[in-house]
């Protein structure tokens, strides 16, 4: 893949190179600010943008990925963070062909280049921790008591973005016991069930946020 | 006097002395060799050594305070005149006149200079044109006699006869004398409020006139003779010098309406047992001088003790009479001191009352702070220097003042401050404990925000510092570790370092966590929600908050985190439930667990310190705790925005 880095810290940044490169991935660009990943992503047109939330003036990462996700077409955009924050990255999420990570979720290699991929695909990788906040805020209103904590489990899998195989292999159950568990989750929550995964995070994400707010 | 006045002006521009200093001097020094000069020549003209030492006491007297007034007042004319009445005083007194023919209408000098005090006394001036010429002829009149009578003595030393001139000078010299004793009531009408207080002593000294008539009258009933005159005299000789001196000098010295009411009080007891003897003598049929001495003497010591006994119910009502104010607020103050001691009204009415008896709705009460002894009013501000005011004293101390309005420039009587005194100082009391109060409570609730403040801060160089660092370092050990292919023990060695810098990462977090979790950037209930999944044990959460103030989420946070953790650590308990209310601009906090109880303030110092945290922000932490219903830990935070 061809990919431009965004992130403020030359040390983070030449690692995430390296260890890019030595994956068999190009880095096509590399800038220090946000501004700069904007114009290195219009420059080049990678495949996927590796940003890092928080740049010298604030929380910059966020302000180029909203930049980039207006274009036609969107860029996919891999945001990470040091630290987990909902608040402003909600909105972001809900629109596919997004991912956002604790930055040392980067140390499990192999798990970052799958999920790395998956953005680039149009997918969508959410930081467990970033979904458990989502999943604890509306459970702490409340709108969850009608979930069993099997179904919990399922919804949290499913809104970090894996495919129900993947739920099933992670939660040794049969593909077709999670096709069930899913179609009880959307019950309780009167969602709208649509097949495709992409479209199936966006809708979880959607409920999660306007159950938040 | 135009004449003394204009000469030495043309001095005063060189040498910037003022021509009364030089005038003062020249009389005391002139006084000086008038004694030295009469001791040495006088001889068989001079009066009684006692008479003389009194004389040369009283000049004394009034030489000082001619030299303080010349002092205080430089440019008016009354220190010169104070002083040529020490002259005077000692040349006419000292000196037989009626042995002395060409002395012989010298007493009339005497009496000038205190007319002419009672003119210009304040301002060293006559008040109008009236007054300039009422001095004028004054002075030819008195000129006139003194001169018109030492050249009939030297021309025509026998005749003895009072000529036609003589006695139209003298009656001449009565009206005017009688005329300048109502000089201080004719400008009184005009005067502002501190020339009043001054005029206030010019009449109080003025009277020592009456008291001389009274004198005159109590001599003629014991003894059938004017001489106690002489007393009244030299009272009057004092007093009105005293009186113009502290009018210039000192006006606010004493409450000149205290001494005024003690005067005309004494003065009216005086009147009044004097006229009883009287009519005791023409009821007896014999003056008082005629009875035996032991009546006399038990009759006049009853009439004094009666006076004494009757002067301070008499000054009262005498001080309701000329200062009806002045009491009524006396007595309303007293009645609020009452009603304070009842407990049925709080001390800060005081200035409500004050305002209200003195008819002034601009006064304001002020008191002393304890820290650095600054003026200040009940609501804190500040009082501007330089403003007129009656200090309020307890205990010898200063404590506070009550401030008349601009316009009144008659400061409230010392009577009133005495009997403000006892409120003020509760006020006082009161207001700084409670302003110290407030500061210690800001000053808490400061430190503990300023603490969170670090918190949050501390947790972000955690992250953006060490954290990064670690990942960074672990991103190249991985791309080593990819290069050295996937048998070689390298590998191993550095897939080993990596999972041991990811430990360190979560270590790190979780320290970053301790000191604040971030969780809260995103509210109170994802930060209790993060909290109940990284807890070993279910927690039933029931929030239902909204947006709070982050030093309020912060502090309900840190109540359930520590309420959790002793329940976990001590209580074995099965349940733990956490309930968070936001009603009422007001937060409720509620940790309760059915465990086996026990906990307490004191063994858990943990609460302790989320007591503090709670109070700081003006809240209530309370524990109940047993071995039948647990412990339950609850926290209301008042969060009124």
């Amino acid at each position: 893949m061809r990919i431009v880095i965004g992130e403020d810290s030359a040390l983070f940044r030449e690692g995430m190179a390296a260890l890019l490169e030595s994956a068999g991935h190009e880095i096509v660009g590399r800038a220090a600010t946000g501004a700069a990943a904007v114009a290195q992503v219009r420059a080049h047109r990678p495949d996927v943008v590796v940003l890092d939330v928080r740049m010298p003036h604030g929380d910059e990462g966020i302000g180029a990925a909203l930049e980039i996700r207006a274009w036609d077409p969107p860029t996919p955009v891999m945001l990470l963070s040091q630290h987990i924050e909902t608040r402003r990255t909600v909105e972001l999420l809900t629109s596919g062909a997004i991912g956002y990570l604790l930055k040392d979720r980067v140390l499990d290699v192999d798990e970052f280049l799958l999920s790395l991929e998956r953005v680039a695909a149009g997918g969508t990788a959410l930081d467990p921790d970033v979904v458990t906040r989502l999943l604890g805020a509306a459970r702490a209103s409340s709108v969850l008591d009608a979930l069993t904590p099997r179904e919990l489990d399922v919804l949290r899998l499913m809104a970090e973005g894996w495919s129900n195989a993947a739920i099933g292999a992670r939660l040794f159950l049969s593909e077709r016991t999670v096709e069930t568990h899913i179609g009880s989750v959307f019950a309780k929550l009167s969602l709208d069930g649509s097949p495709d995964g992409n479209r199936r995070v966006r809708a979880i994400l959607a409920y999660l946020e306007t159950q938040t707010a | 006097m135009g004449q003394a006045a204009g000469t030495p002006a043309v001095q005063q521009a060189r040498t910037r002395v003022p021509w009364t200093t030089i005038a003062v001097t020249f009389l005391v020094a002139a006084t000086l060799v008038a004694v030295v000069l009469l001791a040495a020549y006088a001889g068989p003209w001079l009066e009684p050594p006692d008479r003389v030492a009194v004389v040369i006491a009283v000049a004394a007297l009034q030489l000082t305070l001619a030299v303080v007034v010349a002092k205080a007042a430089p440019g008016d004319v009354t220190g010169p005149l104070l002083a040529s009445l020490g002259l005077i005083l000692v040349v006419t007194n000292c000196v037989r006149t009626e042995e002395v023919g060409i002395f012989e209408g010298t007493w009339m000098l005497l009496y000038l200079p205190l007319a002419l005090v009672l003119i210009v006394v304040p301002g060293g001036r006559p008040a109008s044109g009236l007054w300039r010429v009422v001095t004028a002829v004054l002075c030819g009149v008195v000129g006139t006699f003194v001169v018109g009578n030492a050249v009939r003595s030297t021309v025509a030393p026998e005749s003895n006869e009072l000529t036609v001139v003589g006695f139209v000078l003298l009656a001449l010299f009565f009206v005017l004398v009688v005329a300048c004793a109502f000089a201080p009531f004719a400008r009184y009408r005009h005067a502002g409020a501190l020339e009043r207080i001054r005029l206030r002593w010019v009449l109080v000294s003025g009277l020592s006139l009456p008291l001389t008539l009274l004198l005159c009258w109590a001599s003629y009933l014991a003894f059938g003779t004017p001489d106690l005159v002489g007393i009244g005299l030299l009272v009057m000789f004092l007093a009105i010098p005293a009186g113009a001196a502290i009018a210039l000098t000192r006006p606010q010295l004493f409450d000149v309406d205290r001494v005024t009411v003690s005067a005309v009080t004494a003065l009216v007891l005086l009147a009044v047992a004097l006229t009883g003897l009287s009519v005791a003598g023409a009821a007896a049929g014999t003056g008082m001088d005629e009875w035996p001495a032991v009546t006399a003497a038990v009759t006049a010591a009853s009439t004094a003790l009666a006076c004494v006994v009757a002067f301070p119910f008499a000054r009262r009502g005498f001080d309701r009479l000329l200062y009806p104010e002045r009491a009524r607020s006396v007595a309303q103050l007293r009645r609020l001191s009452w009603r304070v001691d009842a407990g049925l009204e709080g001390p800060e009415g005081v200035e409500d009352v004050l305002r209200a008896s003195l008819r002034d709705p601009g006064l304001v009460i002020a008191y002393r702070r304890l820290a650095d002894h600054t003026l200040v009013r009940l609501d804190g501000q500040l009082v501007a220097a330089g403003t007129a005011f009656t200090a309020v004293r307890s205990r010898g101390e200063e404590i506070g003042a009550i401030v008349p309005s601009a316009t009144r420039a008659k400061r409230p009587a010392a009577a009133i401050a005495r009997a403000t005194a006892p409120l003020l100082d509760a006020v006082r009391l009161r207001s700084e404990l409670t302003i110290a109060a407030a500061e210690a409570e800001a000053s808490r609730e400061r430190m503990l925000r300023a603490g969170y403040e670090e918190r949050r801060r501390l947790e972000r160089d955690l992250h953006d510092g060490a954290q990064q660092r670690l990942v960074a370092l672990g991103m190249q050990l991985r791309v080593l570790q990819r290069g050295a292919g996937a048998d070689d023990p390298i590998a191993a060695a550095l897939d080993e370092a990596v999972a041991q810098l990811g430990t360190a990462v979560v270590e790190l977090r979780q320290l970053a966590h301790g000191v604040r979790p971030s969780a809260l950037d995103d509210g109170l209930a994802a930060a209790l929600a993060e909290l109940e999944r990284l807890s070993p044990k279910t927690i039933e959460l029931d929030v239902r908050a909204g947006e709070l103030p982050d030093a309020i989420a912060t502090t309900a946070y840190f109540v359930v985190n520590e309420a959790v953790a002793n329940a976990l650590r001590h209580a074995e308990a099965s349940r733990i439930r956490v309930l968070v209310r936001h009603e009422c601009d007001e937060l409720l906090v509620r940790v309760s667990d059915d465990g086996c109880g026990g906990a307490a303030p004191r063994t858990t110092g943990g609460l302790t310190g989320l007591s503090d945290r709670v109070a700081a922000l003006g809240g209530r932490l309370s524990l109940r705790s047993s071995a039948e219903t647990g412990t339950t830990v609850e926290a209301s935070l008042p969060c009124g925005s």
